[in-house]
């Protein structure tokens, strides 16, 4: 178990790893052996076919219902100062 | 292997999950059930072990507490975010599919490889191209091609997968049609890993921006990074150039910092790693005015905006006064807003936000809101469970590194023991969806018994 969880640390995800290897810079461990398996998978994951968007499109207020469900704490939740300068609403 | 259930959803509701963000949800822009479930199959070929439900606000326990469960948490939830950025960018075009421009989008994002539709599609833009389209369809009543600042928004798109695509050519020894038009002598991938750049014969070059971790992209220099944002704690600070010394410098701490994190807590390491694709940096001040300025003011800050998933931003972390300590900390907590993000952007919000009405923090005394508060409940947990570990291990030398260590320590466990129960700080007009109140107890709880509190 403890062993396990070391390892995680100097690891990365099949999913990490194959964005970081398409950049189409080599990279300085085995990631490529890990992403040429994946790839054929990864495709069905990714893939947006024609025929995807050949459906009826009939709510279009769909895209702006997002604004309902948004969760925007771009200015606050997220942004947390170290000490000081940053406005103090955004220091949780 | 899991099914669609053991994710949190059943056939009939697949779209929920697919794309909650979106009220009409994958069917209706035809991505059909059996056309989803052929996703998660495939993805489940990605993950070690995909038999993990992650619809429970409960299972980031895992993560915080760093039960073994926890990176196949973290990992089913990055790929279920693809799912929905996937659902997002097929709803876009969905929508606008009878106008050459958005077709133009498709045509080149189906000539990407798999790897580089991924790379779009969590790439920091993406998601923010697609919330400002959304937020004109929200203006207009729908989506209006024919609008200026629509098409621009599309436009903006059909950019984003166009420098991929022109990065994938490049590889392949080629020059794609964009390229030989642009004026611009760098093109960056949306990832902010890597651009290309004509050199002075007129051909291009990749590089790659300096990483830590193999992994994560360091970026002084995207457009991105360099852009400025008014309503950012961090990216509306003056833009002052690095040295390469200063750059080295802060690659450097960073990298140390993760070292520690990896050393200490493996798991929070891989969470650092999965979650977070760039650290943007930002220069304001020079060291020189720093060491000669009055210390009232600081000049240090890091933010993390959903918007751009994957993104975190560093406020002057070259000076003297940003050490190794701050940016274990800050890493450990902008990347774990990311996670908390991408959670709530698989299975919905953890609380609604209303700016009128925002809750006391217990750990700065501000006024923050109430999904600011929920993620800082889980943010300090884990960092005071880092400290405890920080605090004690040989990467420690000095003295005053340990005292600033304890003080960070204390200034964690403080929040958590104030003497009423901390899920009733929060000010909402109704219950969560999720079980917020059993998590924020149990965070709480544990912090206080082992306070002896």
């Amino acid at each position: 178990m403890a062993n396990k969880m070391k390892s995680l640390g100097k690891a990365a995800s099949a999913l990490t790893l194959i964005v970081a290897a398409s950049s189409g810079v080599a990279m300085a461990h085995d990631a490529v052996n890990l992403v040429s398996p994946s790839t054929e998978a990864l495709a069905k994951v990714t893939a947006i076919q024609l025929a995807d968007l050949n459906s009826p499109v009939t709510d279009t207020g769909a895209l702006a219902s997002v604004l309902d469900h948004n969760h925007d704490h771009d200015n606050n939740g997220g942004a947390t100062a170290m000490s000081g300068i940053i406005a103090s609403e955004f220091n949780v | 292997m899991c099914s669609a259930a053991s994710l949190g959803c059943g056939a009939a509701d697949f779209s929920r999950v697919a794309a909650p963000s979106l009220g009409a949800g994958l069917e209706k822009s035809g991505f059909s059930a059996s056309g989803y479930a052929a996703m998660v199959a495939a993805s489940e070929q990605l993950t070690a072990e995909a038999s993990v439900v992650i619809n429970n606000i409960g299972c980031l326990l895992d993560v915080a507490d760093e039960l073994s469960t926890g990176n196949d948490i973290i990992e089913r939830v990055l790929w279920d975010r693809m799912l929905v950025f996937r659902g997002n960018m097929g709803q876009l075009l969905a929508h606008g599919k009878h106008a050459p421009l958005v077709q133009a989008i498709h045509t080149i994002y189906c000539k990407l490889a798999p790897g580089r539709q991924a790379r779009v599609l969590i790439g920091a833009e993406f998601y923010e191209c697609y919330e400002k389209i959304a937020k004109e369809c929200h203006r207009l009543g729908g989506l209006k091609l024919e609008e200026p600042n629509t098409a621009q928004l599309y436009s903006m798109l059909l950019d984003l997968v166009q420098r991929e695509y022109a990065i994938q050519c490049v590889t392949e020894g080629r020059e794609s049609f964009y390229m030989k038009n642009e004026r611009s002598r760098e093109l960056w991938s949306p990832v902010g890993d890597i651009r290309a750049v004509r050199d002075i014969d007129g051909s291009w070059d990749l590089q790659a921006a300096p990483t830590i971790g193999n992994v994560i992209a360091v970026d002084f220099d995207s457009p991105l990074a360099r852009n400025y944002e008014p309503r950012s704690g961090v990216l509306s600070q003056k833009l002052l150039e690095c040295t390469a010394e200063e750059r080295a410098l802060v690659v450097a701490k960073l990298q140390q910092a993760l070292d520690i994190i990896d050393d200490l807590k493996p798991l929070y390491g891989a969470l650092i790693r999965n979650c977070v694709r760039r650290v943007i940096v930002r220069k304001s001040v020079e060291e020189a005015d720093y060491r000669s300025s009055d210390t009232s003011t600081s000049p240090f800050g890091s933010e993390h905006a959903p918007r751009q998933p994957g993104s975190i931003r560093f406020l002057n972390p070259h000076l003297s006064g940003c050490n190794v300590v701050n940016c274990v900390e800050r890493l450990l907590h902008e990347s774990t807003h990311n996670l908390l993000a991408a959670w709530e952007t698989v299975n919905g919000t953890f609380v609604v936000n209303d700016d009128q009405y925002r809750p006391v923090s217990p750990w700065s005394g501000n006024l923050i809101p109430n999904s600011s508060f929920v993620h800082a409940t889980f943010i300090y947990y884990m960092c005071r469970r880092l400290f405890q570990d920080f605090l004690t291990s040989s990467h420690v030398k000095r003295a005053d590194t340990k005292r600033l260590i304890a003080d960070r320590l204390s200034n964690f466990t403080a929040g958590f023991l104030i003497n009423h129960s901390i899920y009733d700080q929060l000010l909402l007009h109704a219950d969560p969806k999720h079980d917020v109140r059993k998590v924020l107890e149990e965070l709480q709880d544990r912090v206080k018994k082992q306070s002896d509190i």
